[in-house]
């Protein structure tokens, strides 16, 4: 049964904000995967006839390493911006 | 959709983009890292452009003043400007309706009234075209400072929707509200001023200057009606081709000129960006 919502402008700035949150939650999970995948796929014995799977290990590490970094920089990020927009609006 | 309403939801959308981000880049698929990187610095320009958007307004209107004052005297202020052109248009468009009126109601001039409805008609329905786009100039010229941020709010919104969606729609917005900001106070100046150049200046001369090749035989019994004849057909000319460059044809070219500019600032704001990789 389909449910009408009447959409405002801050139930839809609120809807947006549970979905960034949803998949912040989800990029975490996703990057734990990915890691715990790295980790397996380097430590594997199988590297030892298959060099390119260590290879491929590293790889799925960094890059589970430089998502959970770009969400934790996220504070980082909107300060910078905060400050970049604070100068550009010095201007008079 | 209000201002500030329109840059909050733009700001919850590049946020958005910026947490989309990092889940494509853990999707380890090269086309996908590609979004992710461009999902990235998408989000981190539309926050920038979000806050900046005062200083963006302050940077057109110096931009504005910096094109008015290089361009000397020459151009005059816009309400004054605007003032003249639709005096002038009313004047000549009453002139011609009032030539019609009375040709059409003499009965000697009834012939005549036939002949020249075929020259007055296309220039009736010249001038009123024209008074029309210059009145809808005038009136985007008064509203664009009020209607500048709107629109430049609802081309940053959709400019941060993810994936690039409304990237173009967004570019082309935002071009456009900057391009009308900055040009449309200018069009009447500058119609003046090329009315004022067509009326005055002597480099028209070898086109209009029928004065100078009269002879100057004062004895000679032609000269008086030859000369008036001249200088009357020499300033009926100016004075039609002025009025026809500057306030008829100008309009639509200035309009067309806007639309040029446009289309080029919103190719430089990433209007025609490329997708990633593969995409």
């Amino acid at each position: 049964m389909l449910e009408f919502v009447s959409l405002t402008i801050g139930s839809f700035t609120g809807e947006l904000a549970t979905l960034t949150t949803e998949i912040t939650a989800v990029v975490i999970a996703l990057a734990a995967l990915s890691y715990a995948f790295g980790i397996a796929l380097v430590s594997t014995p199988l590297t030892h006839f298959a060099p390119s799977l260590a290879e491929h290990g590293t790889r799925i590490k960094t890059d589970s390493i430089k998502a959970l970094f770009q969400i934790g920089i996220y504070g980082g990020i909107t300060n910078l911006v905060t400050w970049t927009v604070a100068l550009l609006n010095s201007i008079k | 959709m209000e201002q500030p309403e329109a840059l909050v939801v733009a700001f919850s959308l590049a946020s958005l983009t910026y947490f989309l981000s990092p889940l494509m880049m853990n999707l380890h698929k090269k086309e996908l890292v590609a979004w992710g990187i461009i999902l990235r610095n998408d989000s981190l320009i539309a926050m920038i452009g979000i806050g900046s958007v005062s200083a963006i307004q302050l940077l057109l209107g110096f931009v504005q003043q910096l094109v008015a004052e290089s361009s000397g005297s020459s151009i005059t202020s816009s309400g004054i400007a605007y003032t003249e052109v639709m005096a002038q248009l009313t004047a000549i468009e009453v002139a011609f309706v009032s030539i019609m009126a009375v040709t059409s109601v003499l009965p000697t001039m009834q012939g005549f009234s036939i002949i020249i409805g075929y020259v007055l008609g296309p220039a009736i329905s010249a001038t009123t075209g024209a008074i029309i786009l210059w009145v809808i100039l005038q009136s985007l010229s008064n509203v664009m400072p009020t209607l500048f941020l709107t629109l430049f709010s609802t081309g940053l919104l959709l400019w941060s929707i993810p994936f690039r969606i409304g990237r173009g729609a967004g570019s082309h917005l935002m071009a456009l509200s900057m391009v009308l900001f900055v040009g449309l106070p200018l069009a009447a100046p500058s119609a003046m001023w090329i009315e004022s150049y067509v009326l005055t200046s002597s480099d028209l001369n070898n086109l209009t200057g029928l004065s100078d090749t009269i002879p100057t035989n004062y004895l000679s019994p032609s000269f008086l009606s030859s000369f008036l004849t001249a200088n009357f057909a020499d300033i009926i000319a100016r004075v039609i081709a002025g009025t026809t460059i500057a306030l008829i044809i100008f309009p639509a070219l200035f309009l067309a000129l806007l639309g040029i500019f446009a289309r080029s600032v919103a190719r430089l704001i990433g209007g025609s960006g490329g997708l990633p990789l593969g995409v």
